[in-house]
């Protein structure tokens, strides 16, 4: 075990055809740390996973994870690293069975790790556990994040990015959400989360970075942040001594 | 023998057919549901697997047939691999437009291998002779063979949806056809499983061509006989589904046989009309979910650039210089002797028409008319029949041609434009193939004939000339009345073009152009976009009656080979080959491609060989066609220098991608 | 003097066993700039698609200018003068300025065109199109880009004719579709002048989620929370609802 952090992005610039979504980020994630991402719409945060996962190549920088430089890695080889991604608006497979969706997640992943049984994950979600046979298109909004973050699990991945996971989600199930990422940091898991609700941002994180046009605007441990109202309000136009 | 053993006979044969068919549509509808390519070439690798299957059972005798049934659907599908590593995976991201012009320039190229290895005349392929014998059951004999396809067939069909629903393989394909990203980013080489997939499915194609030509014989027709049926029974089973890939299977079959013993007149036609009365109450087929499900996102279709390195004067003149040199050619064709150029040159107009007239839907409105010579061959047809019982005059006979073919285009756009995509170039396949198979059962289209010896009169209530009876001395060289004609088709062809320039440049062109654009973004400017869509397709189809119109009136015959699907193909080759949504692009590409083809094949034998393989390597390496080669010339890092100041940037792919960003 | 420009009815939007929208009631008056907001997933965009015509309702129905239009797909709508306009960017990139903005003023032309005219006469012949043409241009400040293909244009100047293309259609209401999404707070104000500068004689309905802007320029706000109206009213109302903070704020408050 050492100091270095998990995951390190240096200088990163990437975008979409002649856009650059991103004009330089750094970035770190210790291990067994939480760290989110914030900023308003369009700022750059999913570019970034993106970008870390090999879906948008960067076009400048470095992408280091686990010692290993994954800058220009394909997705496939990144996610055989041990990354695993619970994407924005889910993406489950919709015509793939609770089981099998979880199945799929198990194939991916690094191979030369002990991955938990399927049978294990699903139990550890109550509501999965219900639904093991029903396909992921029949699931409500809130079972289909928890089967996401399950098949992202499977893969017993060292690090773990979470997109927006309360996205459209009800405030009761939000909560859930919030309880299961604390789980799992308490495991010890290391994860990375962008996420556009600044409360449930600040309160899982261990540390902040805010991100405007592409570039990180501010940074810093997560209580410190959540007491920088100037900062809040002047890039997230939210303000908590409202 | 009883009725009820006679309608179980039937039964039986039907669902033998269907096996087939099962097999068949199964890998086409799988390739389709995991990569979103319609494989054209599925048929030849249906006749590959007959054709490897005779090589391998003829030399081992008795038990050849045994080992060619395990070994030669393991080639077909190597086959299948090699061309999906080769061909189609550079394709991938693309309209599926591109698909279906690479296959089916595979079509031609693996036709072509076939008739020169194995020969254009079919072969029989006897059954080994254990299930060469009939069996009594249910109170009648059948053949053992017979039960023998049905029960391997029904096996086959299983252990597939084992495959897919039951393993690892089959519940990747599954995932990847959902979401294809998403399976990337869990870790796993989706592209692997492509190739797999694509082996997979010729496989299963190779198996029933065996059956197939075991039952009946082997052929080089047979892959194109089988395919239009093969992709009938996807669409009306429900594009990717195998189910309904399955259910419609058998069904065909079944409703083909009955049709053939009970009402052979619908023969032929039944399949056409059930695919077209599905597609109208349900669009998504049978047992399809929704048009475009998952990640499918339609990449762009791939535009020759306007005006490119060449300035509109330049093009104007070369326009001008082209007509000029088109006029004098019966000239010097009668002062050389070769007259024979006249007759390719009208061949090439002919084709020049039709092709400006799909590049109207095509090229503007960005339809995939996959059966356009519905309208070449309606016109022809319509164009004869005119001449025959109306009037002699060609003037009556070209309006009669447009303004059936126009009437028939709001008819089928009307049914058809609302769904989109490639279920609008199913259906327009199956009216096509519609009227192929009707003009057969006719007295009065002269069935499998056609109509020969028509006369036509160029002018007008007695005024005009005839070309029979025309002849002007010129010196020591005489015109005749094929002079007449070709000036005749030369002024409709470049009247054409100007009046199709001339709308394109109309308020209604510019819709079109913005339709083109942003389909969503006409709309809510206020166009209604389905209209504009069905107006372009009417006008299309008007215009390429005129051209079938003209060549039958022009050449006095017409047949049902007018009809086939392979002029469709054909013409969609020709569009992209010149380069679509450019006028003067898809007319080059005529002439380009019917000069080739004359040349080649008055040389060598293996022309559609040639053919095919530079067709390929132009769908992957020249998409936007010739009119674009200046442009790509320039662009090259070698000339970039010389040609500095070029305007603008040639109007890129955009990439599928950007949509998806936060 | 109730006249509103807009109006919708138990509006209802199923998906399925998902109610997206439940059962909205609006008015707009004519005139006014109103906007609608709410978190993600609470149903604005689903409803702001109900209005353009691009969905149907599952029930209720949609009135405009006094006209029933819930049955009528989009471009009979932007017809009667409901213009909407794009979250990205959406021009025919391939065109002219000039062209992308006489594209949507030929499509307003009063009394259309004669056969002749449409399928015949060059497209760029008609003055009274021309004339329309120019003055949006004018006002959108584009007369000088006229002949720059749309694609070349800078971020700023694609924004300026993305609603210069909808001021063209001639709208006596327009629906604006979060505008602002992924800009700077620079850019924002800019784009915000824009509108107003550009269409502020039109009766204008915004669907945003940021809502210091649309406390900034509203007349009045109504909210959406899980596919419902939560509250309607001016924006310090709305600001000072207790259930809107709720829901909204998601307890922000510390």
């Amino acid at each position: 075990m050492t100091d270095e952090p998990l995951l390190s992005v240096r200088g990163l610039v990437s975008g979409y055809g002649s856009t650059r979504v991103l004009q330089g980020i750094d970035l770190d994630v210790p291990r067994g740390s939480v760290v989110t991402l914030i900023g308003r719409n369009g700022v750059g945060k999913t570019t970034t996973l993106r970008s870390i996962l090999g879906n948008v190549p960067p076009s400048e920088g470095t992408i280091t994870f686990d010692g290993t430089d994954i800058t220009t890695l394909s997705p496939e080889k990144t996610a055989r690293e041990g990354i695993a991604l619970v994407p924005e608006e889910r993406r489950v497979f919709p015509g793939l069975t609770v089981t099998e969706n979880v199945e799929i997640g198990r194939i991916g992943g690094r191979r030369d790790v002990e991955k938990p049984s399927v049978d294990a994950i699903v139990d550890e979600f109550e509501n999965l556990a219900r639904h093991r046979n029903s396909r992921g298109a029949n699931l409500s909004g809130g079972e289909q994040q928890m089967l996401a973050i399950a098949r992202a699990l499977v893969s017993a991945p060292d690090l773990l990015l979470l997109d927006e996971p309360t996205e459209g989600l009800a405030p009761a199930i939000v909560k859930q959400v919030q309880r299961k990422i604390e789980e799992l940091n308490d495991d010890g898991a290391t994860i990375l989360l962008v996420e556009q609700n600044v409360q449930v941002a600040l309160d899982a994180a261990d540390y902040v970075y805010i991100l405007d046009k592409g570039r990180v605007v501010h940074e810093g441990p997560a209580d410190e942040v959540a007491a920088a109202d100037e900062v809040l309000d002047r890039y997230l136009g939210v303000s908590m001594a409202d | 023998m009883s009725v009820a053993s006679a309608v179980a006979e039937q039964v039986l044969n039907g669902l033998v057919v269907g096996m087939v068919y099962v097999l068949l549509a199964a890998g086409l509808s799988i390739i389709f549901g995991v990569m979103d390519v319609i494989n054209f070439a599925h048929g030849e690798l249906f006749a590959l697997g007959a054709y490897f299957a005779f090589a391998i059972a003829g030399p081992l005798g008795g038990a050849g047939f045994w080992v060619a049934l395990v070994v030669a659907p393991l080639l077909v599908g190597v086959v299948g691999m090699g061309i999906e590593r080769l061909t189609v995976k550079r394709l991938y991201g693309r309209d599926p437009l591109y698909h279906i012009l690479l296959t089916f320039g595979l079509v031609l190229i693996i036709n072509d291998l076939i008739t020169s290895v194995w020969g254009k005349s079919a072969q029989p392929f006897p059954v080994p002779s254990v299930l060469d014998q009939p069996v009594a059951l249910f109170g009648f004999n059948y053949s053992l063979y017979n039960y023998g396809i049905i029960v391997f067939g029904s096996a086959l069909a299983l252990g597939t949806w084992l495959l897919l629903n039951r393993t690892r393989f089959g519940m990747i394909i599954r995932a990847g056809s959902e979401d294809r990203e998403m399976v990337r980013t869990l870790g796993i080489n989706i592209d692997r499983y492509y190739t797999l997939t694509f082996g997979f499915g010729a496989a299963l194609a190779g198996v029933a061509g065996i059956v197939l030509g075991a039952y009946q014989n082997v052929s080089p027709t047979m892959g194109s006989s089988v395919i239009i049926p093969a992709f009938v029974i996807v669409v009306l089973g429900g594009l990717g589904s195998f189910r309904g890939a399955v259910v419609g299977g058998l069904f065909v079959g079944l409703v083909q046989t009955f049709a053939r013993t009970y009402t052979p007149f619908l023969e032929g036609l039944i399949v056409f009309l059930l695919m077209i009365a599905v597609l109208v109450v349900k669009p998504t087929g049978l047992f399809g979910t929704s048009v475009g499900a998952g990640d499918h996102h339609d990449g762009a279709l791939l535009h020759g650039s306007g005006g490119g390195v060449l300035s509109a004067e330049t093009r104007a003149k070369l326009g001008y210089a082209g007509v000029g040199a088109l006029l004098i050619v019966p000239l010097l064709a009668e002062v050389t002797g070769v007259t024979y150029s006249v007759t390719l040159l009208e061949d090439i107009l002919i084709w020049a028409l039709f092709a400006l007239s799909l590049d109207l839907v095509l090229g503007y409105a960005g339809l995939v008319s996959l059966g356009h010579t519905l309208f070449y061959g309606v016109g022809a047809y319509a164009s004869v029949l005119t001449l025959m019982h109306v009037s002699p005059s060609v003037f009556v006979a070209l309006v009669v041609a447009v303004a059936v073919c126009a009437a028939i285009a709001w008819g089928v756009g009307y049914l058809s434009i609302r769904v989109s995509g490639v279920f609008f170039a199913m259906i327009t396949l199956g009216f096509a193939e519609l009227f192929y198979n009707a003009v057969f059962k006719f007295d009065f289209t002269g069935g499998s004939d056609g109509l020969f010896g028509v006369d036509a009169f160029y002018g007008l209530a007695g005024l005009g000339i005839d070309p029979g009876e025309f002849t002007v001395p010129l010196g020591p060289f005489v015109l005749d009345g094929g002079v007449v004609q070709y000036y005749f088709l030369l002024a409709v062809v470049v009247g054409s073009y100007l009046l199709a320039r001339r709308l394109i440049r109309a308020p209604f062109g510019s819709v079109l152009q913005s339709i083109r654009e942003s389909e969503e973004r006409a709309s809510f400017i206020g166009y209604d976009v389905t209209a504009y869509k069905r107006r372009a397709f009417v006008v299309s189809g008007g215009l390429a009656g005129l051209a079938g119109g003209l060549f039958a009136a022009n050449n006095g015959y017409v047949a049902p080979s007018f009809l086939h699907w392979i002029n469709s193909g054909e013409v969609i080759v020709m569009t992209v080959l010149g380069g679509m949504g450019t006028l003067y692009g898809p007319m080059l590409g005529a002439g380009v491609f019917v000069a080739a083809e004359d040349v080649l094949s008055s040389y060598i034998d293996q022309w559609q060989l040639v053919i095919g393989v530079l067709f390929v390597l132009f769908v992957i390496f020249v998409p936007r066609g010739l009119v674009s080669l200046p442009q790509t010339v320039a662009d090259h890092p070698i000339f970039e220098s010389a040609v500095g100041d070029r305007v603008g940037e040639q109007a890129g792919v955009t990439d599928p991608e950007v949509d998806r960003h936060e | 003097m109730s006249d509103p420009i807009l109006r919708t009815e138990n509006l209802t939007k199923e998906f399925g066993k998902l109610v997206a929208v439940d059962d909205v009631t609006l008015d707009v008056e004519r005139g006014e700039f109103r906007s609608l907001i709410g978190p993600n997933g609470a149903g604005k965009t689903t409803t702001f698609n109900l209005l353009t015509g691009a969905l149907r309702p599952t029930r209720g129905t949609v009135t405009f200018n006094g006209e029933n239009v819930t049955a009528l797909p989009p471009h009979e709508r932007v017809r009667r003068g409901l213009g909407r306009s794009f979250q990205i960017t959406n021009v025919f990139s391939g065109l002219t300025v000039r062209e992308n903005v006489r594209l949507a003023a030929q499509a307003a032309r009063e009394g259309g065109f004669t056969p002749v005219e449409e399928y015949l006469r060059r497209s760029d012949a008609f003055n009274d199109v021309n004339e329309h043409t120019d003055r949006v241009l004018d006002r959108s400040g584009l007369l000088g880009r006229g002949d720059e293909p749309a694609d070349v244009l800078a971020y700023g100047d694609k924004r300026r004719l993305e609603i210069a293309i909808v001021l063209a259609t001639d709208p006596d209401m327009v629906l604006l579709d979060e505008p602002t999404a992924g800009m700077s707070a620079e850019e924002t104000r800019a784009t915000m002048d824009l509108i107003d500068e550009v269409l502020s004689d039109r009766t204008l309905l915004l669907i945003e989620h940021d809502i210091d802007l649309v406390m900034r320029v509203s007349d009045r706000i109504t909210v959406l929370h899980r596919g419902e109206v939560l509250a309607e009213g001016t924006p310090e109302a709305v600001s000072e609802d207790p259930e809107v903070r709720e829901a909204y704020f998601g307890g922000v408050e510390a």
